[in-house]
């Protein structure tokens, strides 16, 4: 078995600061707040991994600290994850900032080690991450190659490699790689040379399944990755948003990532719930919606603009969530091949995220003599099988009948109409007239001989 | 003829006045009378169209129904953007507009209100836009004018008011006397307008007076 190990030296800093690249210098700290990793305006300013922070304030007093919570580490392993998963199948993590893969099972479908690893390295520079590679016989070879960062060796000069790695390499606990060093074991391939069972005796079982990993005799025990079913994005931003606009700039990166992960799966979403975090206040939750299941990333961007444009922010927000309900298939394309019309759903879903959903409506006919009642608003698009009526009606119907002062100038008529005993009864005597300023009107004469305009034949 | 002006009718450089009503797509009104002297045989596609009207219940919806009904069959939304009253689901249905195509939207600001106007203009799912727009620029009128083009969605704009000039590429007027309603051309592409003919948007059928000289409405076909 071959495996290839993946490492992403600056994942940190990465996801510390949004895929966008800073100026100033930048540093990520790790738990005993020593450098873990930097950005190359700090390296410039002559910052290196493993500094104090005292010191590194002390050379570069602008120094800017990324804080990146382990959970949004974990997320950004996850997407990592995901990305290298379109391209290779047998995937484990190795957090807190790696990936295994396995390679011989890749090895028909790509022919060389070279092709997977160069669209590794081309997708994931496309995603805006750093990484180093190292390809060996056993898990943790592969990692401690990759961690030098040599490129990657062929099997054999790898090993020679591996040997002459410092020890330090293997990541021992402190005080056990102290007595080996004491013991004048500098180099990986010292320590290999050693018969085990005497240094089992002297240094303990740590040091023999360490060196088991390594040589392949333990196995590793590591879970294989599967790609995870829902759609959920947590984003915590470095500084304050406090513009509801400039929350679409973040929100547009997530939506792109939705766009990828619905593609994947051939699904698309109605629904998005976007959830707002501030520092001292409840979260604030907002419901995306499309009047159908979208899957563009253009098409969600847009109403995400028209809500955010809505939106007042009391507070600056801190952190953003964006989440994916009410998955669908994807419709197949039944769409003709030059039809240039393009669906409807995104001009329906933009109306209502702005109007609101009572201001876009659809009429279809209700089976009922009652003029009011014979139409019914209902969803955009809806159907209803009724036939229309062979009655004259006009096309605009008044909201509600308005009274008339006098007795129209009648020229078609009665038709009369009575409905509804049951509820609120009506009954009346329509005619057509002719209006004094020049329309033709429908009008009624109700049981007490009133006079009503409820109509014109616009 | 001068050889010199041959080559410029050749070339066509120079306007003849007789070719005007070709190159224009639109849509029939089906009002034959009417469609003679449009453009294109109709009302423009992908363009914005104004109508004066002084008076409801003059013709003014029954003038684009036979053309609504045949845009309804489409798979685009025919849309009302903040109409006066209600169009009446029955009376359209009845005159063979598919009532699944039609849209009501009533944006409660007049800025929603031309955004709305925008969006379904360009969006490219509208066929027909209707309108009543209160207070619109010329500017804000070119725009929209770009917008039909560019989702090819027919603007049609109803007006109370006389506008004194505006960059519609058609704008008809109606206007009734007694019993007829008379339609003018004010301005069409490529055209000096048309004073106010008489024409018969079906009222005879509405008022069931059958004249001798009665013209092809909507209803007879």
């Amino acid at each position: 078995m071959r495996w290839l190990y993946l490492h992403f030296p600056d994942l940190a800093l990465e996801l510390g600061n949004g895929g966008l690249v800073a100026e100033q210098p930048q540093a990520c700290l790790d738990k005993e707040n020593l450098i873990s990793s930097l950005n190359k305006a700090a390296a410039d300013a002559g910052l290196q991994q493993g500094m104090r922070l005292s010191t590194a304030l002390a050379l570069c007093p602008v120094l800017e600290q990324v804080s990146v919570s382990p959970l949004q580490l974990h997320q950004g392993l996850q997407a990592l994850a995901q990305a290298a998963y379109d391209l290779a199948g047998p995937l484990s993590l190795a957090p807190p900032s790696g990936l295994l893969i396995e390679l011989s099972s890749m090895q028909r479908l790509y022919g060389s080690d070279q092709a997977l690893l160069a669209c590794l390295h081309d997708n994931f520079q496309k995603l805006g991450h750093q990484l180093c590679s190292g390809i060996g016989a056993t898990p943790l070879a592969a990692r401690l190659l990759a961690e030098v960062d040599m490129g990657p060796l062929p099997l054999e000069s790898g090993w020679e490699m591996l040997r002459s790695l410092s020890l330090c390499a293997l990541g021992l606990p402190v005080n056990l790689n102290a007595r080996l060093q004491r013991a004048g074991l500098r180099q990986i391939g010292q320590l290999l040379d050693l018969p085990r069972m005497e240094l089992g005796k002297r240094y303990g079982a740590t040091l023999l399944s360490v060196l088991g990993r390594l040589e392949g005799s333990l196995k590793e025990a590591r879970q294989l990755y599967h790609p995870p079913e829902g759609f959920e994005r947590q984003l915590i931003f470095n500084h304050e948003v406090s513009q509801a606009q400039a929350l679409l700039f973040p929100l547009s990166a997530q939506l792109q990532a939705l766009a990828l992960f619905l593609e994947k799966r051939q699904l698309a979403c109605s629904q998005l719930q976007l959830t707002l975090y501030f520092r001292a206040q409840e979260p604030l939750e907002l419901t995306l919606r499309g009047a159908e299941p979208l899957w563009r990333h253009h098409d969600w961007r847009d109403i995400a603009q028209l809500q955010l444009e809505k939106l007042r922010l009391d507070a600056p927000a801190v952190a953003i969530a964006l989440q994916a309900q009410q998955f669908s298939p994807r419709a197949p394309g039944n769409n003709a091949l030059f039809e240039p019309s393009r669906p409807n759903e995104p001009l329906l879903g933009r109306l209502i995220t702005r109007l609101g959903e009572q201001a876009i409506q659809g009429i279809c006919l209700n089976e009922n003599h009652c003029p009011e009642e014979a139409f019914l608003w209902v969803r955009p698009g809806e159907n209803c099988a009724v036939k229309p009526q062979k009655a004259l009606r006009p096309l605009w119907l008044l909201p509600s009948p308005e009274p008339l002062d006098d007795a129209p100038d009648i020229i078609r008529g009665p038709e009369r109409l009575a409905s509804g005993w049951w509820q609120n009864s009506i009954s009346r005597d329509y005619f057509i007239a002719r209006h004094p300023q020049g329309g033709l009107c429908w009008t009624f004469k109700d049981k007490e001989e009133r006079w009503y305009l409820h109509g014109w034949f616009g | 003829m001068d050889p010199r002006l041959n080559q410029l009718l050749q070339n066509n450089t120079v306007w003849t006045g007789r070719h005007w009503q070709q190159q224009v797509p639109a849509h029939g009104t089906g009002y034959q009378e009417l469609d003679q002297h449009l453009p294109g045989q109709g009302l423009p596609k992908g363009a914005i169209t104004e109508i004066h009207y002084h008076q409801d219940g003059i013709g003014e919806l029954r003038l684009l129904m036979p053309m609504l009904a045949k845009l309804s069959q489409e798979k685009r939304w025919i849309i009302f953007i903040a109409p006066p009253h209600i169009p009446y689901g029955p009376a359209l249905a009845a005159m063979g507009v598919d009532l699944s195509k039609v849209l009501v939207v009533h944006p409660s600001k007049i800025k929603d209100e031309l955004w709305t106007l925008e969006q379904a203009l360009k969006s490219g799912a509208c066929s027909a836009v209707l309108a009543w727009p209160k207070d619109v620029t010329d500017p804000q009128i070119r725009r929209l004018q770009l917008a039909a083009q560019k989702g090819d969605a027919m603007g049609i704009f109803f007006y109370r008011r006389q506008r004194a000039q505006s960059p519609a590429a058609l704008r008809l007027a109606l206007s009734s006397q007694q019993n007829v309603v008379n339609i003018g051309i004010e301005k069409r592409k490529g055209g000096w307008p048309l004073p106010a003919q008489p024409m018969d948007l079906g009222n005879n059928a509405i008022t069931g007076q059958h004249s001798a000289n009665v013209l092809k409405g909507p209803w007879e076909h």
